[in-house]
């Protein structure tokens, strides 16, 4: 290179790989379509490659000094004799995505009453009855649910009440908020409140003392009112306008960004997703969280059926999607959430605490659920599934065990170790790992097996069809890049 | 019902490779393997209407690429779980 | 431009000194006598001119009557003000201005040897003996305005002057705890934890380490600053420093044999290096070495807006503070502009005729450097 002083060296001179060979590091892939595959690494740094690019790589004859080749060393899928300080990156990387599993449980679920003024046809839980005593959490209860809750090594503390419709019992809300910020005067913890509500029983008094404690507002909202009102029955048939009054009651008082809102996607969901979305644009919500259809209601009977649900499913989800696209082209910021959190697990470092896409799983690690009779589970849906008669992920309860007895329960160690993408066949040399989880409460629930058969899953169906699908808009639709770029967050 | 048979060469594909590639297939088809005189022979039962002889020659083949890549870094990654879990404090 | 150096200066009366002088600048004629050796006294008009003062410094041409150790200074200099401080050379009449009060930045130059050869450097490395470059910055600490914004120390390679380094800083600490101080470094001897863990163990208040990094793999890299390994040992030395909490600024400069890599660096950055506090992507200063391999870096910046605008997202959605340095703001694509600073040193800074009436002049737009007024885009234009 005539282009330099002849004092400088060119950059072969630099170049102490031997011979052009390198070694791979750890990798796996996946088809994405017919001709594209998408190669990630332990961390999930990814690459979209054709198949002879991706069978040259792995039989390492990648030539040196193209950009097919800097790109694979950049992001950690080789090295060669020039540089070795990727393995000291790639072991932090693995540290900093480990991170989440030394901090567990950030999130603490309170059933403060199973009663409930709804009768969903999805809900498993919810009881229609006046006897407070029998479904509802009691203050003895509550309280060694805080000893449990306290004992979590994770600066972060979220407690959630659920019910039923928690707002039943309002005075038990009062009593755990209070009492938690009290003892966490001694723990320091970063503390926070929300209440999944259906807003029924919003009333000023509910209002200020959610101001006053800085509690978050969860509410259901299941698309327009003939929908919502067909999926979630309520004596008096005014479920709807109940629910979007409190919206706006909770927006104009606590403050736009205290309250959202959560769907159940049903079979009658599955035609109207763009009108479910303008329920949520005319309500003055900001995101959507498009949820598959619990396997815990009409599809868990049969595998065949559920898997067709999944591509039916799909179709909502594609449809509401575009939809979602085409509002943020029109300049108003709106964010699917579950795309929003594989955007971020595609491209941030970090993990996320979704729960039920981690491996191990995200049950008890991420989250635990304290019923109101004390039972403690590993997950929402262990209780549900709990409430259909089978108690398989009761860790233990309150009033009985210990911390060490819950969180080392042989049922909470087995389904974590069965819960290990790295150890499931078809998930341990799948490219999508590093993003997908495991589920062993779904899978238990279909397949009667925590691990599960991937190709008769639905979860996995369902999660490899929106990864492929994300992947196809980041990589070949720059517009909706774009956007879904702006979703990102750190 | 379709049938269909697939032979593969055992001096180039390994049983377990070939098994973990029909694993995948499980909810379209059923199968019968047999290893004789270095040949896997695979005979293939399904409903679907799709060509599963070609999709299953195909797996295979990335599943011959996967275990490469298993193989090849089994090591390394040891390696470099070791080295996340033992030395100093820095997470980003 | 200004000029930091000059020879031009004449003495006019005997000069005492018999090594080099280094002292605060005053104009107050009515300074106690006590602190009167030690400064150098400006005088912009002529005037009466009062004595014990350490050093007088005429910048006029007036006739006058002149005590012991007094000068008339080059043209060049006259803009020296209070609080600046200098370095007088009694055997050559030589004058080096070691900070100046109203200077956007004041960097000290502690060594001319490094242990890279870097294709753009703008301060050749040479193989001397400079340690007098310490003691001067050494000298100088005491004196700077305790107000200081900000002071600077480059090189070479800083941490070549040994133990000496750690010295400096904390002689920073000391004499100016509430200024920033921003060391420029390659990074590689950072590889030796111990280092890292010296620098932190002075708890300066508000360091910041600046170290280059050129590509996203290590062949490029390597060959950039031309030395074996410079990747490998950089990286550690940034995770070293970080381990030790000590605040690292990453420094890329794009030029013809890196700019195609811009984007990928921004996502190894992202990826890898996430916890660094600052990256600056920079324009090439045509100064030394630069000048000589031009042909192999010069670039326009506006063949590479795409991949500048590009890497800046992709920092800056993950909320890693970026800045664009040392280029004109015509260049960058408008989404990205806010993150362009003016961080051309006022002493080497100008811009073109081709500025004149562009509302961005002298004020959000940087400029150019002066050594870079020759070569400029084709792509200029007044915004």
């Amino acid at each position: 290179m005539a282009l330099l002083g002849k004092k400088f060296k060119l950059l072969e001179v630099f170049d102490q790989a031997t011979n052009g060979q390198y070694q791979l590091l750890p990798s796996r892939f996946a088809a994405l379509d017919d001709g594209r595959y998408l190669l990630s690494n332990e961390v999930g740094e990814y690459l979209v490659v054709t198949r002879p690019d991706l069978e040259s790589f792995i039989r390492k004859q990648v030539p040196a000094n193209t950009d097919f080749y800097h790109d694979l060393k950049s992001k950690h899928f080789l090295f060669d004799d020039d540089s070795n300080v990727a393995l000291d990156l790639l072991a932090l990387k693995y540290r900093t995505k480990a991170q989440r599993i030394s901090q567990f449980t950030a999130l603490h679920i309170f059933v403060i009453s199973l009663r409930c003024d709804y009768t969903c046809q999805y809900c498993q839980v919810s009881r229609q009855t006046d006897d407070k005593h029998a479904f509802d959490m009691s203050e003895e209860t509550a309280n060694k649910a805080l000893d449990l809750v306290f004992k979590s090594p994770s600066p972060a503390i979220k407690i959630e009440f659920q019910g039923g419709e928690p707002l039943l019992n309002f005075a038990l809300i009062q009593y755990v908020v209070n009492e938690a910020n009290r003892r966490n005067e001694k723990h320091q913890k970063d503390l926070q409140f929300v209440i999944t509500t259906n807003l029924s029983l919003l009333n000023q008094e509910v209002l200020e003392f959610c101001q006053a404690h800085d509690i978050h507002l969860s509410t259901s909202l299941d698309g327009p009112e003939n929908l919502h009102n067909t999926n979630r029955p309520r004596p008096g048939k005014n479920g709807y306008q109940l629910t979007v009054n409190g919206i706006k009651k909770a927006q104009s008082f606590l403050g736009h960004n205290k309250i959202g809102a959560l769907m159940t996607t049903t079979e009658k969901s599955l035609p109207h997703v763009k009108s479910i979305i303008d329920t949520y644009l005319e309500n003055n919500l900001d995101c959507i969280f498009l949820r598959p259809l619990s396997p815990y209601g009409f599809a868990i009977k049969n595998q065949q059926a559920h898997k067709y649900d999944v591509d039916r499913w799909f179709e909502f989800y594609k449809e509401g999607l575009d939809y979602v696209l085409e509002i943020n082209r029109q300049g108003y910021q709106f964010v699917e959430l579950y795309t929003q959190l594989i955007i971020n697990k595609l491209l941030s470092p970090f993990s996320e605490g979704y729960v039920d896409l981690q491996s191990p799983t995200g049950a008890a690690i991420s989250a635990i659920v304290y019923n109101y009779d004390g039972d403690v589970y590993a997950s929402d849906e262990a209780r549900m599934l709990a409430e259909m008669g089978n108690k398989k992920f009761r860790l233990g309860n309150v009033h009985t065990d210990d911390y060490e007895g819950i969180w080392l329960s042989d049922t909470l160690l087995d389904t974590l170790e069965c819960s290990l993408s790295e150890s499931i066949p078809m998930c341990n040399d799948c490219g999508f790992l590093p993003y997908c989880g495991t589920d062993p409460v779904y899978h238990y629930a279909t397949q009667g097996d925590v691990v599960g058969h991937k190709a008769l899953s639905g979860f996995c169906n369902k999660n490899m069809k929106i990864f492929k699908h994300i992947i196809h808009l980041l990589e070949d639709d720059p517009e909706a890049r774009k956007i879904l770029l702006t979703w990102v967050r750190t | 019902m379709k049938e269909d048979v697939i032979i593969f060469d055992a001096s180039v594909f390994s049983i377990d490779t070939v098994k973990r590639a029909l694993y995948r297939f499980a909810d379209k088809c059923s199968f019968d393997i047999q290893l004789k005189d270095n040949e896997i022979t695979v005979k293939i039962h399904t409903d679907s209407s799709d060509d599963m002889v070609a999709r299953i020659k195909n797996e295979v083949l990335d599943q011959d690429l996967r275990d490469t890549l298993a193989k090849e870094t089994a090591n390394i990654r040891t390696l470099i779980l070791a080295n996340a879990f033992s030395n100093t404090g820095l997470i980003q | 431009m200004i000029k930091l150096h000059s020879k031009g200066n004449q003495p006019l009366s005997v000069v005492q000194h018999q090594k080099p002088f280094i002292a605060k600048v005053t104009t107050n004629c009515e300074l106690p006598f006590g602190l009167r050796a030690k400064h150098a006294l400006m005088m912009p008009v002529a005037d009466c001119i009062p004595d014990g003062f350490g050093l007088v410094l005429l910048g006029h041409d007036e006739p006058c009557q002149t005590p012991v150790n007094t000068l008339r200074l080059a043209p060049e200099l006259r803009y020296i003000k209070d609080h600046d401080v200098i370095k007088f050379y009694p055997d050559i009449a030589k004058i080096d201005v070691l900070f100046r009060k109203e200077a956007n930045t004041n960097s000290f130059l502690v060594t001319e040897r490094c242990n890279s050869f870097c294709l753009m450097c703008s301060q050749p490395p040479k193989d001397i003996d400079d340690h007098y470059l310490v003691d001067d910055m050494l000298a100088a600490l005491p004196l700077i305005h305790p107000d200081t914004h900000e002071i600077g120390i480059t090189g070479g390679e800083t941490t070549l002057v040994g133990d000496d380094f750690i010295r400096l800083i904390q002689a920073a600490k000391n004499h100016l705890p509430n200024t920033a101080l921003h060391i420029l470094s390659n990074g590689r001897n950072f590889k030796n934890l111990d280092l890292a863990v010296q620098v932190s163990k002075v708890k300066h208040p508000d360091v910041m380490i600046g170290i280059p990094l050129y590509a996203d793999y290590s062949q490029l890299h390597d060959f950039i600053v031309q030395a074996d390994d410079a990747f490998d040992d950089t990286i550690r030395g940034i995770l070293n420093l970080k381990r030790c909490k000590v605040p690292v600024e990453i420094r890329v400069v794009i030029h013809q044999q890196n700019y195609h890599r811009l984007s990928r660096l921004a996502e190894f950055l992202v990826r890898n290096l996430l916890f660094v506090d600052h990256v600056a992507l920079m324009g090439l200063e045509l100064m030394g070495f630069a000048k000589s391999n031009l042909d192999g870096l010069w670039i326009d910046p506006y063949s590479y807006k795409n991949e500048l605008k590009e890497a800046v997202e992709t920092l800056t959605r993950h909320h890693i503070r970026t800045s664009i340095y040392n280029t004109p703001l015509c260049l960058i694509d408008e989404s990205i502009r806010q993150y362009s600073v003016c961080s051309i040193s006022d002493w080497k800074n100008d811009y073109l005729d081709i500025c004149e009436g562009c509302s961005m002049k002298n004020s959000k737009c940087g400029g150019f450097f002066s050594s870079n007024l020759r070569k400029v885009s084709d792509h200029l234009h007044v915004i």
